[in-house]
């Protein structure tokens, strides 16, 4: 049997949770099995028009139960958004890498900041380090309507929302938000916008950690296939940077090796 | 049940085990057999190698399209070298011929990947010179009849496996290419590679691709590649590796028909990882369905 498949999952539910954010629960026993926190899954959509599959991140899996929060942006997620409860939806197992937890231990503190969508994978992040006996902070940034605070809070996790509206929480950014709240940790782990990132990475390195940033970039096959995903990675020791794959090598690099383009 | 089934084809003196293959730029040995036995397939066409590494175009290099899809990746390789150290030697653990597509800009640059794999186990070479992402080189001999001549000669005068060349369709003509490349000297052609497109983003007021434009494939460009595939058909006599949107096994048949001798899956890979063995399984079907022993028998039963 091969690493990886392709397999046919029942939707239990999908429903919009804030404006534009839909929620689906997969019946995926396969998938949610072996996920780990940052790595996303391959989702299909039934229109052979859209010919590419949708990489969306994996916000939550427990048991049998694979749960995935997206953003309704374009032909692809207006496509999912539509499915109903009982349909079956085509998905990948497991892709990318995902936060390296080998370098956290019990006792430790850990950093977790999400702008938008970005929110999603902190979810599962947060449940496997608390888990581990990790102490969690977690900063959640939105444009204006927060989702899955609540989840964070459930988890134990001490949790500080910012909103650019201002209308919930800190008017700013997720990352001013948890700097003004004093939520430095030895541990940082970040998903969003890839602006955000660089400020994260920037913020971390001035306060001596190394951040773990997940990096979005437009794929094509989502398992390193067509190499249309890349980042520029900065060696050491080397001069010219290295071009890995957003998919396959990451999507979790460390921000002191992510090179920022503007 | 396919026990009766002959899918064994033969490409410029290289038998291959069925008509199938990967296409350049689609499969990657070690991310293509997390999915499926690479053993199955008749032939498996690496990405494109320069003599060099190439670090490709800025992202987006990918955008969809209607039943498609556009790619700009400009050929990123780890160069020659790392080929021969990583790739080659991951392939060897399988039982399947290995075609090098190779890459260059210039008929030097060309030469000096085909020498340094001449000695390695690599079956066949294919040459690129249809790449519309990169700007030195590439599509620039693949639109040129005398050019495309000019790199063939070269190649063949140094390569000592069968030499294929990947024609482009973005050309007036490409039954007058195919020509000049068989009159040089080549085994083989492959084609098509992609056509020449573009996507703007309407709301930012500027192309989706960071290149501007991009190679254009999937099933949107069967129609277009299968009438190719049929008009150099008739215009020479050597083999032809037909692909373009190839989806299925029926597709994989009708380009067959059209004249080609073995196929290749590309862009079907990208969205479903198992496609080149699903395709085959898919002829297979289609074959007994037909009646068919031979991959010869479907090309006879073309009545066009």
């Amino acid at each position: 049997m091969k690493a990886k498949k392709i397999v046919t999952a029942e939707i239990l539910s999908n429903r919009e949770i804030a404006k534009g954010i839909m929620e689906l629960k997969l019946e995926a026993p396969e998938v949610a099995s072996s996920a780990k926190p940052g790595q996303f899954v391959n989702v299909y959509t039934g229109d052979n028009a859209l010919l590419l599959p949708r990489p969306i991140s994996i916000c939550d899996a427990e048991g049998s139960v694979l749960t995935l929060v997206y953003a309704v942006v374009g032909r692809g997620t207006q496509w999912f958004s539509e499915c109903c409860t009982g349909q079956l939806l085509r998905v990948s197992t497991p892709l990318g890498n995902g936060y390296d937890l080998s370098v956290v231990k019990a006792g430790d503190t850990a950093l977790l900041i999400g702008g938008g969508i970005g929110v999603c994978p902190l979810i599962k992040l947060a449940k496997v380090l608390t888990a581990k006996g990790v102490a969690v902070r977690a900063a959640m940034g939105f444009r204006d309507e927060p989702f899955l605070v609540e989840e964070m809070k459930a988890i134990g996790a001490e949790v500080a929302v910012a909103t650019d509206s201002g209308r919930v929480g800190y008017r700013g950014t997720a990352l001013a938000a948890a700097m003004d709240a004093g939520m430095d940790c030895e541990h940082w782990f970040s998903c969003g916008p890839k602006v955000m990132l660089k400020f994260v990475a920037e913020e971390a390195k001035r306060r001596g950690r190394d951040a773990q940033i997940s990096m979005e970039e437009r794929m094509g096959c989502g398992y390193g296939a067509c190499v249309g995903c890349v980042v520029d990675i900065r060696i050491e020791g080397q001069e010219e940077p290295v071009r890995k794959k957003v998919c396959k090598d990451g999507p979790v690099f460390r921000g002191s090796e992510v090179i920022f383009h503007e | 049940m396919s026990s009766k089934l002959d899918l064994r084809v033969n490409i410029a003196g290289v038998e291959w085990k069925n008509p199938i293959t990967t296409a350049s730029g689609t499969f990657s040995p070690r991310e293509s057999s997390a999915f499926y036995d690479l053993s199955k397939l008749g032939a498996v066409t690496t990405k494109g190698v320069a003599n060099v590494p190439w670090s490709g175009n800025p992202t987006p290099r990918i955008a969809e399209t209607y039943g498609g899809m556009l790619n700009a990746v400009g050929l990123q390789n780890p160069g020659v070298e790392a080929y021969i150290q990583e790739e080659l030697p991951y392939l060897a653990n399988y039982d399947t011929r290995v075609i090098a597509n190779v890459a260059g800009h210039s008929v030097e640059e060309y030469c000096a990947v085909v020498e340094r794999l001449n000695d390695t186990a690599v079956d066949m070479f294919e040459v690129n010179i249809s790449c519309p992402n990169v700007k030195q080189g590439g599509i620039g001999f693949g639109t040129d009849s005398k050019q495309a001549g000019l790199v063939t000669k070269a190649v063949k005068a140094i390569a000592k496996k069968p030499v294929i060349i990947k024609l482009t369709p973005n050309v007036t003509d490409i039954a007058e290419i195919a020509k000049a490349v068989e009159a040089n000297g080549a085994d083989a052609i492959s084609m098509i590679n992609t056509l020449l497109g573009m996507r703007i983003d309407v709301r930012r007021g500027k192309p989706v691709l960071a290149n501007t434009t991009g190679g254009f494939s999937g099933p949107a460009v069967k129609p277009v590649a299968l009438r190719m595939v049929y008009q150099v058909r008739r215009a020479v006599q050597i083999p032809i590796i037909g692909l373009g949107g190839i989806s299925t096994g029926e597709d994989a048949a009708e380009f067959l028909m059209a004249g080609a001798d073995a196929v290749a899956v590309g862009t079907a890979a990208l969205v479903n990882p198992t496609a080149p063995v699903d395709i085959l399984e898919q002829l297979k079907g289609y074959m007994e369905e037909m009646d068919f022993a031979t991959v010869s028998d479907i090309k006879n039963a073309f009545q066009g």
